[in-house]
C-alpha cells in the first residue's frame, strides 16, 4: 500500500470511527463536560470570606471556591487529603504535621504554600476579623497572645518549608484534626489586597472561580480549568437564590433548577412517584430533632418526670405523619449516620401508662402545667401541636409558645423556658455531639437544659482526649446511656435529609453533614437530547 | 410655580429632621427591646452553640460592648456624616446594600403603580358613570376580591397557572421586564387597583353631581373631555393622596411579593436583616424607607396646588 492510500484510508477510518462515536449515545456513566448548573440557595450567602462565615448556605457556596486542608468523605465521613496530600499526628497528640500538594494554584495563578496556611490560621485569630471560628485554634500553642497582640506570630504554628508545616496545640484534642475540615485556605497576597471586599470577590484555589454575585438573585461561578483534582465537567455554576419552597418547587417543576431539597411537605411528592423516586437521594442527616427539658425548672428537674415525657410521645406516628415520614425515630443522642451510633441502645417506647406511673410517683398524679416552646413557622407550629395532644393524654398541660427563633433562643440560653423544639449536629465525632450535655456550656455554649451529671462530663472529657477511635467510641456510648438514662431531652427523631435531581443529572453524592454541602466538581449533566 | 412653595418645601424638609431622629431612636429602642443576640443569631444558626470567647471579640469588634446610649451616639455621628456602618450579617457597607437593591424595588413599584393607577382609574370611572349597573356591582365585587386576596396566594396562584401548567413565564428571577417583571407587578399591582377603583368611583360619583360638571355638560362640551378635564381632575385629589401613600407602601418593600418571586429588593433586605438583629441594616433601611415617605407625601402635597389652583402654600 503506497503511503498516499495509507493516509486516505486512514483518514477515512478516522472520520468514520468519529462519526460513530457523534452518534452513540453517551452512556449514564461516562461523565460529560459542560453545562450551567443551576442549584438553589434559601437566602442569601452573605458572605464568601471563609474566615467569617458559618451558614450553611455559605459554606454550600465556599466549599466550591475554596480547597480545606483536609476533607471530610460524605460517604464515610473519614478526614481524608485535601489542599494537604498527608498528615501526621505526634505521638502525644499535641503536634500535628502537614504536608501539602505540591503544584496548587490560586485562582489569580499563584501556587498555594504552607506559608498560606499559616496566615489562613492567623487571619481566624485575628481579633479585629471578629472571626466565628476563633475559639477553633485558640488552643495552638501562642494561639492566645497573638490574639491579644503580645505576639506577632502564632508561635505554635511553624513552617518547615514551603510544602510542611507543623501545628502544635497546647493540649490533647482527638477533635483537633477535624478543625482542618473547615480550615479553607486563603491567599496571603489577595486576601489582604482586597480587605473587607474578599468576602464579595473571594478568590481561592477551588474547582470553580468567582465570576459575579447579584445579591439576593444570584451568584455564578465557573469552573477552574486548572483544578488539582481535575478540572469540573460541569463549565458554569450558579446559585440561586430563592427564598419561597413553592417557587423553588415551580422552578424544578419547570427545568429551571437541577436539583433541589425536599421538605418534609414536598418528599413523599417525589419518593412516591415512579417518575421521581429514582432521582431521589436521602441521607440520615447528622441532627437530632428533641424536646429540650429544662432540668433546673421544677417539676423538669425530677427525671421521673422527665422521663415520663419520654414514654408520653409516639414518636414513630409523628414521625410517619406529621414528618411525612422525613425522618428516623430517636432512640438517642447519636444517629444513624455517625460511628458512635449504638443499636443496642432502645430508648424510650411508647407507654402513656408508664408516663403516668412515673408522674404518680413524682407527685404529680394529676399532671402539671408546662410550656412548649418553639420558632414561629407553620411547620414547628403542627410538631408543637402534635406534641402538645400527646402529653394532654397523659396530664400535662402543656401551653405552646411561638416566637421568631431568636427569641426563643434567646429565652432558652437564659434558662427562661421550660422546654423548647431544637434540631442539632455535631458533625462527624461524637464528643463534639456531647458538648451540648457538659456543665461546662450552661446557656448559649448549647446546655440549655442546664444537665450536670458529673459522670457524663468526665466520661466526655476522656474521649475528648482518646485517639484510639474504638475507645472513644465506648466512652461517647457510656455517656449516651447515662445521658438517656437522665431525660434531658425527649429524644425524639433524626432528621434525613432528601433532595430530588433532574434525570439528567448525575454524579451528587448526599452529605449527611448537611444537605447542602454538595461537592460540584464530580456533578455532570448529561445533555438533553 | 405656585407662590411661597419653596418656603413650603424648605419647611417640610426642616420638618424632616426631627422625624428622622425619631425613627432612628424608635428602631433602635425596639432593636434593642426584642430579644435575641445578634450575635448569638449569626454564629449559632446550624450548630446551636455559641462559644463565648469568640462572641466576646465579635462584639467588640461591632462595638457592642459599649453602653447602649454611647453606641446609638456612636450611630447618629456616623450617619450625619452619610456612614450608616457596616453590616453585620454580611460585613458590606449598609448604604451600597440598599442602593444596590434599589432598581429591583423601583421597577416593581413603577409597574405595579401603573398598572393599578391604569386599571384601577379606568374601572372606577366607568363604574361611577354606569352606576347602578352591572358593569358597578361587577366592578365593585371585583375591587372587593382584588383587595382580600393575599399577595401570597395570588402570587403562587399565578405562579402554578402561568408558570408550571401552561409555561408562559418563568416562575421566579429577576432579569429583564419581559417576561421576569409581569407576574410580581401584577401581584402587587391587584389589591392596590382595587383600592384605587372604589376611591374613583366614590370620588367621581361625587363630583359627576356638581354644578359645574352640570354647567360643562349644558356648555354642549363633550362627554369625554367634561370627565377627563372637569370631572376626573377634581375627583382626582384622594387619588393621589392615597396613591402616594401606596407608593411609599410600595417603595419600602412589598416584602410578600419580592418573597414570592425571589425579588431582590429593600423589603426581602430588610426582613432578613430583621430576622438576625442585623442593627445597622435594620437602621439603613428603616431610614431609607423614612426618606421615601417624607419625599412622596411632599410631592404629593406639592401636586395639590397643580391639581386645584386655588391652594396655596403659606
Amino acid at each position: 500500500m503506497s503511503t498516499r492510500m495509507f493516509q486516505r484510508r486512514a483518514a477515512a477510518a478516522i472520520v468514520a470511527l468519529t462519526a460513530f462515536a457523534l452518534i452513540q449515545p453517551t452512556t449514564a456513566q461516562t461523565p460529560v463536560y459542560g453545562g450551567h448548573f443551576r442549584r438553589a440557595l434559601s437566602s442569601d450567602p452573605a458572605n464568601l470570606d471563609p474566615a467569617l462565615t458559618n451558614t450553611s448556605r455559605a459554606i454550600a457556596v465556599k466549599m466550591n471556591i475554596f480547597d480545606p486542608l483536609l476533607r471530610q468523605n460524605p460517604r464515610t465521613l473519614e478526614l481524608e487529603p485535601g489542599a494537604a496530600e498527608s498528615w501526621s499526628v505526634s505521638q502525644d497528640g499535641k503536634v500535628l504535621t502537614f504536608r501539602l500538594r505540591r503544584g496548587i494554584r490560586f485562582h489569580h495563578g499563584r501556587e498555594m504554600t504552607a506559608d498560606d496556611v499559616k496566615y489562613s490560621i492567623e487571619r481566624i485569630l485575628t481579633p479585629e476579623l471578629g472571626s466565628p471560628f476563633i475559639r477553633t485554634f485558640d488552643r495552638v500553642v501562642g494561639a492566645q497572645q497573638f490574639t491579644a497582640k503580645q505576639a506577632r506570630e502564632v508561635s505554635g504554628i511553624r513552617v518547615l518549608d514551603p510544602y510542611r508545616i507543623q501545628i502544635t496545640n497546647s493540649v490533647v484534642d482527638s477533635t483537633f484534626p477535624l478543625s482542618f475540615g473547615s480550615l479553607y485556605i486563603v491567599p496571603k497576597d489577595e486576601a489582604e489586597r482586597l480587605g473587607r471586599d474578599f468576602g464579595q470577590r473571594p478568590v481561592g484555589s477551588g474547582p470553580f472561580m468567582f465570576v459575579s454575585w447579584s445579591r439576593d438573585d444570584s451568584l455564578l461561578l465557573r469552573s477552574n480549568p486548572n483544578y488539582w483534582e481535575g478540572r469540573p465537567y460541569i463549565s458554569a455554576l450558579e446559585f440561586r437564590i430563592i427564598p419561597d419552597p413553592a417557587t423553588a418547587q415551580a422552578e424544578f417543576d419547570t427545568g429551571r433548577l437541577d436539583f433541589m431539597l425536599l421538605s418534609d411537605a414536598t418528599y413523599r411528592r417525589y419518593a412516591e412517584d415512579d417518575r421521581w423516586k429514582a432521582m431521589v437521594i436521602e441521607v440520615a442527616e447528622l441532627f437530632t430533632r428533641h424536646l429540650g427539658l429544662n432540668t433546673q425548672k421544677p417539676p423538669l428537674n425530677d427525671v421521673r418526670v422527665r422521663q415520663a415525657i419520654n414514654h408520653a410521645i409516639d414518636k414513630a406516628t409523628t414521625v410517619r405523619t406529621i414528618l411525612q415520614g422525613k425522618a428516623v425515630v430517636a432512640t438517642g443522642v447519636f444517629p444513624p449516620s455517625l460511628n458512635a451510633y449504638s443499636r443496642t441502645l432502645r430508648g424510650y417506647d411508647y407507654n402513656p401508662q408508664r408516663a403516668r406511673e412515673l408522674l404518680t410517683q413524682a407527685g404529680f398524679p394529676n399532671g402539671f402545667e408546662m410550656d412548649l416552646n418553639g420558632s414561629s413557622s407553620p411547620v414547628t407550629g403542627r410538631w408543637l401541636e402534635a406534641l402538645q395532644g400527646y402529653l394532654t393524654a397523659v396530664g400535662i398541660r402543656a401551653r405552646i409558645v411561638q416566637a421568631d427563633f431568636g427569641v426563643v433562643l434567646d429565652r432558652a440560653n437564659k434558662g427562661e423556658v421550660m422546654s423548647y423544639v431544637l434540631s442539632v449536629g455535631g458533625g462527624s465525632n461524637c464528643v463534639n455531639w456531647l458538648g451540648p450535655f457538659r456543665s461546662r456550656n450552661f446557656g448559649a455554649a448549647g446546655n440549655r437544659m442546664f444537665y450536670k451529671n458529673d459522670r457524663v462530663d468526665a466520661l466526655i472529657d476522656q474521649a475528648e482526649r482518646t485517639f484510639d477511635s474504638r475507645r472513644q467510641i465506648q466512652l461517647c456510648q457510656e455517656a449516651e446511656r447515662l445521658i438517656v438514662a437522665d431525660a434531658p431531652w425527649f429524644f425524639w427523631n433524626y432528621n434525613k435529609a432528601a433532595l430530588v435531581h433532574q434525570p439528567n443529572v448525575h454524579g451528587i453524592i448526599g452529605n449527611p453533614l448537611e444537605m447542602d454541602w454538595i461537592r460540584m466538581d464530580k456533578v455532570w449533566i448529561q445533555p438533553r437530547r | 410655580m405656585p407662590r411661597g412653595i419653596w418656603g413650603f418645601i424648605a419647611r417640610r424638609l426642616l420638618l424632616a429632621v426631627p422625624v428622622f431622629v425619631g425613627v432612628t431612636v424608635v428602631t433602635f429602642a425596639l432593636m434593642q427591646i426584642v430579644p435575641g443576640d445578634p450575635v448569638a443569631l449569626l454564629m449559632e444558626e446550624k450548630m446551636a452553640t455559641i462559644d463565648p470567647a469568640a462572641a466576646r471579640i465579635i462584639r467588640a469588634k461591632w462595638g457592642l460592648d459599649d453602653p447602649v446610649p454611647i453606641q446609638y451616639l456612636k450611630f447618629l455621628r456616623n450617619a450625619v456624616r452619610g456612614d450608616l456602618g457596616i453590616s453585620y450579617r454580611t460585613d458590606r457597607d449598609v448604604t451600597t446594600s440598599i442602593l444596590e437593591r434599589v432598581p429591583a424595588t423601583a421597577k416593581l413599584a413603577a409597574a405595579a403603580l401603573v398598572l393599578a393607577i391604569l386599571i384601577g382609574v379606568s374601572m372606577g370611572i366607568v363604574a361611577a358613570l354606569r352606576q347602578n349597573t352591572f358593569f358597578d356591582s361587577a366592578s365593585i365585587m371585583l375591587a372587593t376580591v382584588g383587595v382580600s386576596i393575599p399577595n401570597f396566594w395570588l402570587g403562587l396562584l399565578l405562579i402554578y397557572l402561568l408558570a408550571v401548567e401552561w409555561r408562559w413565564l418563568p416562575p421566579s428571577g429577576y432579569g429583564p421586564p419581559y417576561p421576569y417583571l409581569i407576574m410580581p407587578a401584577v401581584t402587587l399591582g391587584t389589591g392596590l387597583s382595587a383600592v384605587i377603583a372604589r376611591l374613583t368611583r366614590s370620588s367621581m360619583l361625587e363630583v359627576i353631581r356638581q354644578d359645574y360638571v352640570r354647567t360643562a355638560r349644558a356648555k354642549g362640551l363633550p362627554d369625554r373631555r367634561v370627565i377627563m378635564t372637569h370631572a376626573l381632575r377634581n375627583a382626582a385629589i384622594p387619588i393621589v393622596t392615597v396613591v402616594g401613600v401606596q407608593m411609599s407602601g410600595l417603595l419600602s418593600g412589598a416584602v410578600i411579593t419580592e418573597r414570592v418571586f425571589s425579588w431582590p429588593g429593600v423589603g426581602r433586605l430588610l426582613l432578613d436583616s430583621i430576622s438576625v438583629r442585623d442593627l445597622p441594616m435594620v437602621q439603613g433601611c428603616v431610614l431609607f424607607i423614612a426618606t421615601i415617605f417624607i419625599a412622596l407625601n411632599l410631592l404629593v402635597d406639592l401636586s395639590y396646588a397643580a391639581l386645584d389652583p386655588r391652594i396655596k402654600y403659606e
